[in-house]
């Protein structure tokens, strides 16, 4: 209640003074004037009885917050009195404020936070790399066998196979289900840090007795166990065989992956054995599938691994022939786990965003100081009744405070909606993503933010309206035209820089977007449909792979729709491609760069099915397949130009592997198929060579001639009627999987061209509110100058003109910046050169389109001032 | 209006507890006090003689008390404070001590000069 206790303080002091005044009155009588002399005379003596208070109340401290509320009230009836005004104000920091809130939260998500792993920046990914093909690989056993003995500056090292797919199945169901089950070698949770939420983890004696494990995830836990305690103990058939339960680890824990449903230890498997064997030379030790995390030894740093590490690789590729080509690579975890794509393409969202709220503080700051010059004859009365320069500041500020407040509640809800769409309809692709959430730390930066820009934006403005000899204000009404307003040119000039950099921005990107989207995958992509199957052990051998293949085609045939199905071992691209053929009668050079290189097991028909063109030979038939039939293979194009260039590959023979086979036998190119662009369309197809048989677990392809996503519960009831043990199939369609690769490159796109769109209409606006103002202050000049001959075409070129030069200015550093900027977005350009003239043509014409249209309109309306009425204002 | 004779920073604030030692008065009143003990030398505007006692009684070194007074209205009566009395002994022997000693420089440069 101070305030009011400081309102009637404010009584008093009133009370007081005119106390003093009726005495000096009565004095003044006493001594023999009339009452209305002594009146007089006091009042000139005393002065006014308000600047007066003024000076008392400048000495009273501790009254800043009845004064704020007696500012904000007042601010509060000025914004009412300009209801268009206040409304913009609002509505442009809304939107500002609430892009920066969703764009920092997402960097704050994704970049900024650590991994939620104790002491999380000692841990380090340690990856072999082929130095011929200059490309990661997977680590052997072996190698990391060796380099765990040899560390010094890792505490522990530890290791994962990600890539099994294991089929699950849970007490009380027939359906196995499918998850991602890690396979992780000893002191795997202990080297990252996390300790189970129930039960335990697997020790080393586990490792050493073999016991068949399985710690689950929280997820899976909660899913099937209703995260009861009893789920440990329990026994889970996984892959056939029973596992038991020993712990659940919570879901921070997402090593390796998000979607990581449960962990074995490695001892499970065969490839324990080959790690107990590793001191035996002689093991295969380049190309596996394992990856090697570690955790740095107190106080030692990521540098000081990396030259330990590769002076290990050195000497294992003197010792070890299977070494040769091989080399570490030591990569924190936080830039394997947030890949640097992601960071750099966040970190230019951020920037983006950055822009946009410099462009609408820019524009904020704009109006508020046009509003203040207007209002200079107030400020010049108010001046005069005694007001303090400061005190005006002061309201001015209370104004800027009062939209900041209204601003960053609505700016907060935006943000909030703004993430839900984005959770919503986001691209998947960025890591971490999921985690998004409104937090403390974005909003309070935001709230911080916003108040320090709009007092800059406030203060600047007003602290130009109030220099002023309060009489000069107050004499000329304003009838000269006001100081030149090269604030506000400047101000204006600068959101068209900032507008046009954001419009490169996003011209740029969709350019790039746009010539992704416009490659040809190589194959029929509409109306195809991907499934994976995984059979079981109780397929044993090829003979049953093939009945099996042989059944679910004729049964998925029989489905309305269905045109044809064939299979291939992975019809997109998870691995690497990291294998060689050898090439009759060439001698095969052991330190030649070897390609990205890949041979793929598909049925006769998949060429067919998946519509790859042949370009020269014949397709695969059963034929082929038939036993003691002459083994044969198709390559794509890029393989037989690379390999036979500048003559026809089909008879031409070769064979899988590095050497020609011992018994002297080759493989022959029956055909030549086209490039297929494997793993999305904007990743460059790679040399490859088919060959036909029917496998275990592949992608089933299946044509059809509707549309794809009606048929998928049907396609998988056949399979489900044909073998329940068959885990039920993950089955996506050819299209939405190239969408979805390109769905980052989308996003950016649509984020970059939404800021820029915003960009562009704030800096039209602002360009408009400075000629408009400018075109009313100057109405005497215009009418004075059409009286004295001035056509009006000359008027709206005066008008047009200045506003073209400042937004010519403004394109100018605007090309500058973003030219300068750009190289940095060159690694997130598909195909796209980051400097190229026509984008940043494109975006300056555009720009100065608008800029032309925006200036338009006031230059016409001082075109239409008469010269009479202008006069007569005056 | 203006003082007749401007007074150095700070003096108003002693002159002010002194007219006020002598008992409590209300603003109007110290004025005059000022003007008539110092035979009009010293004349203050309500412009600084306010801000002066407010500032004073928020350094808590003068108390003010609505009093009814001889006009039939009600009037603000300031009054020394225990720490206004301190105050003012202590600026008091530094006037006299700054003054003596100025007195001192002017008689010896006049002694000097002849």
């Amino acid at each position: 209640m101070k305030w009011f206790w400081n309102a009637s303080s404010e009584e008093r002091l009133d009370l007081e003074l005119r106390d003093h005044i009726e005495r000096q009155v009565a004095d003044y009588v006493a001594s023999g004037m009339s009452e209305l002399d002594a009146r007089r005379r006091v009042r000139i003596e005393f002065g006014g009885l308000e600047q007066a208070k003024e000076q008392v109340r400048d000495v009273r401290p501790h009254q800043w917050f009845s004064e704020l509320l007696r500012d904000t009230r007042v601010g509060f009836r000025g914004l009412r009195r300009e209801p268009l005004f206040a409304l913009s104000v609002t509505i442009i920091l809304t939107i500002a404020i609430g892009a920066s809130v969703a764009m920092f939260s997402v960097l704050h998500t994704v970049v900024l936070r650590a991994l939620p792993y104790p002491r999380a920046n000692e841990l380090a990914m340690i990856r072999t790399h082929l130095m011929l093909q200059n490309q990661p690989d997977g680590t052997s056993l072996p190698n990391w066998f060796d380099w765990r003995r040899e560390s010094k500056t890792f505490a522990g090292m530890t290791f994962y196979l990600r890539t099994a797919v294991s089929a699950v199945t849970f007490a009380g169901r027939d359906a196995p289900q499918r998850g991602l089950a890690g396979l992780v070698g000893p002191d795997f949770f202990e080297v990252v840090g996390t300790a189970p939420l129930i039960g335990r983890t697997p020790s080393s004696d586990d490792f050493d007795r073999r016991e068949r494990l399985v710690v689950l995830s929280e997820s899976l836990w909660q899913e099937q166990f209703a995260r009861s305690a009893d789920a440990l103990g329990q026994s889970l058939v996984i892959d056939g065989e029973p596992h038991t339960i020993i712990g659940v680890m919570p879901h921070a824990f997402q090593m390796p992956s998000s979607d990581t449903r449960l962990w074995r230890p490695i001892s499970v498997s065969p490839f324990w054995d080959i790690a107990n064997a590793a001191k035996m030379s002689g093991l295969q030790r380049d190309g596996d599938a394992f990856e090697v995390i570690g955790r740095l030894a107190p106080n030692r740093r990521v540098d000081e691994a990396r030259a330990e590490m590769s002076l290990i690789a050195a000497r294992l590729r003197d010792t070890y022939e299977g070494n040769k080509n091989l080399d570490v690579r030591v990569t924190p975890l936080f830039d394997y786990v947030v890949g640097e794509q992601a960071q750099r393409g966040v970190w230019l969202g951020f920037a983006a965003v950055l822009a946009l709220l410099a462009i609408a503080c820019t524009n904020v700051g704009g109006l508020l100081s046009v509003r203040a010059m207007r209002r200079r004859q107030e400020f010049a009365v108010r001046a005069a009744l005694g007001a303090g320069r400061w005190r005006m500041i002061r309201q001015l500020l209370a104004e800027s405070v009062v939209l900041w407040a209204i601003a960053s509640t609505g700016g907060v809800a935006l943000a909030y909606g703004l993430m839900r769409l984005l959770l919503l309809y986001g691209p998947r692709s960025i890591p971490r993503i999921e985690q998004l959430g409104l937090d403390a730390v974005a909003v309070m930066a935001a709230l911080l933010g916003g108040l320090l820009v709009i007092i800059v934006c406030g203060t600047i403005p007003s602290l130009v309206a109030t220099r002023m000899k309060r009489t000069a204000a107050l004499a000329t009404r304003d009838q000269s035209s006001p100081p030149r307003p090269r604030l506000q040119d400047g101000l204006v000039a600068a959101q068209i820089a900032g507008a046009l950099v954001l419009l490169v921005g996003a011209v740029l990107f969709a350019e790039s977007f746009m010539r992704a989207q416009a490659e040809d995958p190589g194959y029929a992509a509409d109306n195809l449909m991907i499934a994976r199957i995984e059979l079981p052990r109780t397929y044993p051998d090829g003979a049953s792979w093939a009945r099996f293949f042989n059944e679910a085609s004729g049964r998925l045939k029989t489905l309305p729709g269905v045109v044809d199905v064939g299979a291939t071992m992975d019809f997109f691209m998870r691995r690497n491609g990291d294998q060689a053929v050898t090439v009759e009668g060439r001698l095969v050079d052991p330190n030649a760069p070897r390609q990205r290189l890949t041979i793929e097991g598909v049925t006769p028909g998949f060429f067919d099915v998946a519509g790859i063109e042949l370009v020269e030979g014949r397709m695969f038939d059963e034929r082929d397949l038939a036993p003691g039939a002459a083994p044969v293979f198709i390559v794509n194009e890029l393989m037989a130009r690379q390999l036979w260039p500048g003559e026809s590959a089909v008879g031409k023979r070769m064979v899988n592997g590095r050497q020609p086979r011992k018994d002297g036998r080759w493989d022959t190119v029956v055909g030549v198929v086209r490039n297929v662009r494997r793993e999305g369309l904007d990743l460059q197809p790679f040399l490859t060579a088919y060959n036909p048989i029917y496998l275990r677990s592949y992608d089933l392809v299946i044509r059809a001639s509707t549309s794809v996503n009606d048929l998928i519960p049907s396609v998988r009831r056949e399979l489900r009627a044909m073998d329940g043990s068959v885990p039920l199939p993950q089955i996506t369609t050819a299209r939405s999987r190239l969408s979805e690769r390109l769905s980052g490159r989308r996003f950016q796109v649509q984020v970059l061209g939404l800021f820029a769109a915003i960009a562009l209409v704030l800096a039209a606006a602002g360009l408009y509110a400075l000629l408009a103002y400018q075109v009313t202050m100057r109405t005497r000049e215009i009418g004075i100058r059409s009286a004295l001959g001035a056509d009006r075409r000359s008027i709206v070129r005066m008008v047009l003109t200045h506003g073209v030069r400042l937004a010519i200015a403004g394109v100018l550093v605007g090309v500058v910046i973003a030219a300068s900027g750009a190289r940095l977005l060159q690694s997130l350009l598909y195909n796209t050169p980051a400097i190229e003239a026509s984008s940043y043509v494109g975006a300056a014409i555009a720009m100065l389109l608008t800029a032309a249209a925006a200036a338009c309109i006031p230059a016409l309306r001082a075109a239409r001032v008469s010269p009479m009425t202008a006069l007569r204002e005056g | 209006m203006s003082t007749k004779s401007d007074l150095p920073q700070g003096t108003l604030d002693l002159l002010i507890l002194k007219v006020l030692a002598l008992g409590p008065l209300h603003g109007y009143a110290v004025g005059q006090r000022l003007q008539q003990i110092s035979r009009d030398v010293v004349q203050v505007t309500q412009g600084t003689l306010y801000p002066a006692l407010h500032r004073l009684e928020h350094r808590q070194l003068l108390t003010a008390e609505w009093k009814m007074s001889d006009t039939g209205r009600e009037a603000k009566f300031y009054r020394l404070t225990r720490k206004g009395r301190a105050y003012m002994e202590a600026e008091t022997r530094n006037w006299l001590r700054l003054t003596d000693a100025i007195a001192l420089i002017f008689k010896s440069a006049e002694g000097s000069a002849s």
